[in-house]
């Protein structure tokens, strides 16, 4: 079962809402903070995905 | 109608995108596992290598690093498990690039020493390079016949593995074993001299 999806997520990135977060995840650790990269990382591909066909 | 790969493949450039404007804090994060790394590696090598090559590893191994942050891909394995190989591989081409990886690097060597047993005989002695053929001389009686054989006939008949393989009946990798194995010792015994 996967985190619960917020408001505004286009419809097309909740169908990759797990593996993006799971992406996001992985490289944030990799980062001193993880935790404020792991939103970084999300937010710019909710931007990304506005432009996905 | 896009895929589900090429959505996953997008996502992950998207984000390795955002990841590679923070790439110096993964070089800080991965300072001293990087550290050890090519410590471990200028360990490996001979002493006149060592001393003269030791920063330009280190600033070798950073790009390398930078550089296969560039291409990791988390869905393959955890970063550091791609990241090493790497740059062992870096430290590896750079002293290949500059001939000095170990067997090149102990062609070049008895290739000086080669020059200074001509100088000796023409009576033109460099003491300390004297020294280094001694030592070279010493070295080869540590090795098994099959090893001499190797040495000799890749240092200097310049014969490949494949060539030296083919008349000594082994294969081209057991050959290149055996010449690793054979300059390995020959380095221990010089060292200890």
């Amino acid at each position: 079962m996967g985190a619960a999806i917020p408001a505004g997520i286009p419809p097309i990135l909740r169908r990759f809402w797990d593996f993006t977060r799971n992406m996001a995840g992985k490289f944030s650790k990799q980062l001193p903070d993880p935790e404020k990269y792991e939103e970084k990382f999300v937010n710019v591909v909710e931007k990304d995905a506005k432009h996905w066909g | 109608m896009v895929s589900r790969i090429e959505i996953e493949d997008r996502i992950v450039r998207v984000i390795r995108g955002e990841f590679l404007k923070h790439a110096e804090g993964v070089l800080e994060k991965y300072k001293n596992q990087i550290t050890s790394t090519v410590n471990w590696y200028i360990s490996t090598l001979p002493r006149h290598i060592k001393s003269s090559e030791a920063d330009d590893l280190a600033s070798e191994a950073k790009i390398a690093f930078v550089d296969a942050l560039k291409t990791w891909d988390p869905r393959r394995g955890e970063l550091w498990t791609y990241v090493s190989l790497r740059l062992k591989g870096s430290m590896q081409d750079y002293l290949r690039r500059k001939k000095m990886d170990q067997i090149s690097g102990m062609y070049e060597w008895i290739n000086s020493a080669a020059y200074v047993y001509m100088a000796f005989n023409r009576e033109a002695i460099v003491s300390d390079q004297v020294d280094d053929l001694l030592h070279v001389d010493s070295a080869l009686k540590v090795l098994t016949e099959k090893e001499k054989i190797v040495v000799e006939k890749y240092y200097k008949n310049d014969k490949t593995f494949k060539e030296i393989g083919g008349e000594i009946g082994l294969s081209e990798s057991q050959v290149s074993r055996i010449c690793k194995e054979a300059t390995r010792k020959m380095r221990k015994e010089i060292k200890s001299t």
